[in-house]
């Protein structure tokens, strides 16, 4: 692919974004996230209440890049097969088999949306988590792919009752955990609640240009871009020094107020996690018009590609939310770029 | 037996000749030709061997009688008291002479020191000195002696006669056992001095260099490192590091283009240069993070960085930067 062929790919990416924003108000950064998570191949996690409108932000990527939506809820009854098929007693009497909601789109499935996946069980992250890192799946006899897919899974981080934590390993394969907020400006929120067009989201999103962006090709692009965006030693040095501070923020002089940094981290970020970092600040630093990865490409992607990764004592987790974001934005403040 | 009698006629000569200059006497310069002034030590007693006493004489010697400059006391020479050594040396003589239309005044100022001790207390004295004058005019040129009386003191000993602690022996009629301060004084006046001159010495170089309020600030020494660099590619981004730095410092947290406005609320004065630092961020980007192999004007960035380094000075001084000044468009 050309570097020609990659400025036309940047202005249709930003075409999609605009598609987006033109529905989704208030989301930009969301949006901008989004965007950067699908042109580097990496799957998200989605935090925030419920009815802010994260099915719909999904919905009208599906709808801009094509391919196939699939959802699934999370319960607490919910077994593995469950996204495979289900069975059903037909109109002749017989029992049915029929696909599941992975396997429904075939190999065109493009985004797969896992809402509440902290009320799943174990062992359906444990098969969600295997399709997202391998993107096959057998059933019936038959080596199903799907290339194209990615997750997007939502957890609620409201109730606690019921819920089976995503264990840390598990969160590592996410490449984001990005937080969908009400928007904060008055005439946003009179909007979403006065203006009717946003109360039928189908309709709303029929007004997403369809097709904008081709599923099939981002997997050959996102290598494009990995490719053609380079890094210099001094980013190089820059991110290193980011890793580190991950691991002992205390050493580099991180303070938190109330939090022991000696023993807030039992484990930093991962190699995976630094290097899903550095992809999703390449597909920035493209979106921006760059030819190399800049410490303000990295700022953009840090917190939501390490905040979910890293691994607290058990003491502080009821408070990462918070925690996390103060940590990475104290690694930001203190590690010096270049 | 001749050589004997030659030897023996050679000694007989000279014990005459000594005993003629011992006892050549001078007479007495008559009454009122010459005046006296003397300021004596300031205690008469307590003294022991090794104490300093200093005598202060003021001769005047009316005209047109002159004074014998061979007659002045000589230090060191041993005076002797009933056939004895005194104990009592001239240890240092200071002298000045004065001239004027009718008299000539001799300032002496002599430095006696004791040499002797004893069991018990023992009178002595500060020996009489005697000056010789003459009259030029005078055919015969007829010498006269003048004497400086001598000055009674009394000699203590170290300490009290079977006494073996001297520090049990607090006599109040003997003096404080002084050490002589001349050398410790000596020394001090000389520190005191370098002291002085280093104070001078700093004052000059600190007010050369930091004078100016807030001449101490990051980017007062941040510019003054950059002015001195030369155009290089790693004194360049050793500038712009340094500069880097001086953001940092200022805002306590790492500054980027995305946080500017933390530096803003910091200090307001670096609004007035807003698009040099946004300028400033780009030449970073491009300069650690670009890796194109465009070759830039190294003499031009260094010098916009010059620029820029000294913009942000004033803006540290809260001095407003006078916008025609800034320079932008580096990058493009």
């Amino acid at each position: 692919m050309s570097d020609q062929n990659l400025a036309d790919w940047r202005k249709l990416a930003v075409k999609l974004e605009a598609e987006i924003n033109k529905v989704i108000v208030g989301q930009e950064s969301p949006v901008r996230l989004i965007t950067t998570s699908i042109f580097s191949r990496g799957h998200v996690l989605l935090e925030g209440d419920v009815g802010v409108g994260k099915t719909t932000l999904l919905k009208a990527f599906t709808r801009a890049i094509g391919g196939g939506y699939q959802r699934i809820e999370g319960t607490i009854d919910l077994m593995p097969n469950d996204l495979i098929y289900h069975t059903y007693l037909g109109e002749d009497g017989k029992p049915h088999v029929s696909p599941g909601p992975i396997l429904m789109s075939g190999s065109d499935l493009s985004i797969f949306f896992f809402n509440e996946i902290n009320r799943a069980r174990p062992q359906v992250h444990s098969l969600l988590l295997r399709i997202m890192a391998e993107k096959t799946l057998s059933a019936f006899n038959k080596e199903h792919h799907f290339p194209h897919m990615v997750v997007f899974a939502d957890r609620n981080q409201v109730e606690r009752e019921e819920t089976f934590e995503i264990p840390s390993a598990a969160r590592d394969r996410f490449m984001m955990e990005i937080p969908i907020l009400i928007p904060k400006a008055d005439q946003m929120m009179k909007d979403l609640v006065f203006e009717t067009k946003f109360h039928n989201a189908d309709k709303l999103i029929e007004e997403v240009k369809p097709d904008l962006i081709k599923f099939n090709k981002l997997n050959e692009l996102s290598e494009t871009i990995q490719e053609n965006i380079k890094a210099t030693d001094a980013l190089k040095n820059y991110a290193l020094r980011l890793w580190k501070a991950t691991k002992n923020p205390g050493d580099y002089g991180i303070k938190l107020s109330d939090i022991d940094m000696n023993r807030l981290i039992v484990s930093g970020a991962s190699p995976r996690g630094m290097s899903m970092m550095m992809k999703a600040a390449r597909v920035n630093a493209w979106l921006n018009d760059r030819t190399s990865v800049t410490p303000a490409d990295i700022h953009a992607v840090f917190h939501e590609t390490i905040a979910h990764r890293l691994v607290f004592n058990p003491v502080y987790e009821m408070r990462r939310t918070i925690i996390a974001r103060d940590l990475t934005n104290g690694i930001l403040n203190v590690i010096n770029a270049p | 037996m001749i050589m004997k009698y030659l030897i023996s006629l050679w000694m007989l000569l000279l014990s005459v000749s000594s005993f003629a200059l011992d006892v050549q006497e001078w007479p007495d310069i008559q009454e009122g030709i010459i005046s006296i002034k003397i300021k004596e030590p300031l205690h008469r007693v307590g003294y022991t061997v090794g104490d300093k006493s200093e005598r202060h004489v003021e001769v005047t010697i009316k005209k047109p009688y002159v004074l014998i400059k061979e007659s002045l006391p000589i230090p060191g020479y041993e005076r002797k008291y009933k056939g004895q050594d005194l104990g009592i040396v001239l240890d240092a003589m200071k002298h000045v002479l004065k001239e004027d239309k009718t008299s000539s005044t001799l300032i002496m100022d002599l430095t006696y020191q004791i040499f002797t001790n004893n069991v018990v207390a023992k009178p002595g004295f500060l020996p009489a000195e005697y000056i010789r004058v003459l009259n030029p005019n005078d055919p015969q040129k007829k010498v006269f002696k003048y004497r400086i009386p001598e000055y009674q003191i009394a000699i203590s000993p170290l300490s009290i006669f079977g006494a073996i602690k001297i520090e049990q022996d607090m006599s109040p009629l003997r003096g404080v056992i002084f050490m002589d301060e001349t050398s410790p004084m000596k020394t001090l006046k000389i520190s005191g001095i370098i002291a002085l001159l280093s104070l001078l010495g700093l004052i000059y170089i600190y007010s050369q260099y930091a004078w100016l309020p807030n001449a101490r600030g990051v980017f007062a020494r941040t510019h003054r490192s950059i002015n001195k660099m030369k155009a290089t590619p790693t004194s360049i981004q050793k500038a712009i590091t340094d500069m880097h730095r001086a953001f940092d410092l200022v805002i306590g947290k790492t500054l980027f283009t995305d946080n500017l406005h933390d530096l803003y609320a910091k200090n307001p004065s670096f609004k007035n240069i807003d698009t040099e630092l946004r300028e400033f961020f780009k030449l970073s980007t491009l300069v650690f993070f670009n890796t194109s192999n465009k070759k830039y004007d190294h003499d031009e960035i260094l010098k916009w960085l010059k620029d820029f380094s000294r913009h942000c000075r004033d803006c540290e001084r809260k001095l407003i930067v006078d916008k025609k000044s800034l320079m932008a468009g580096l990058t493009k």
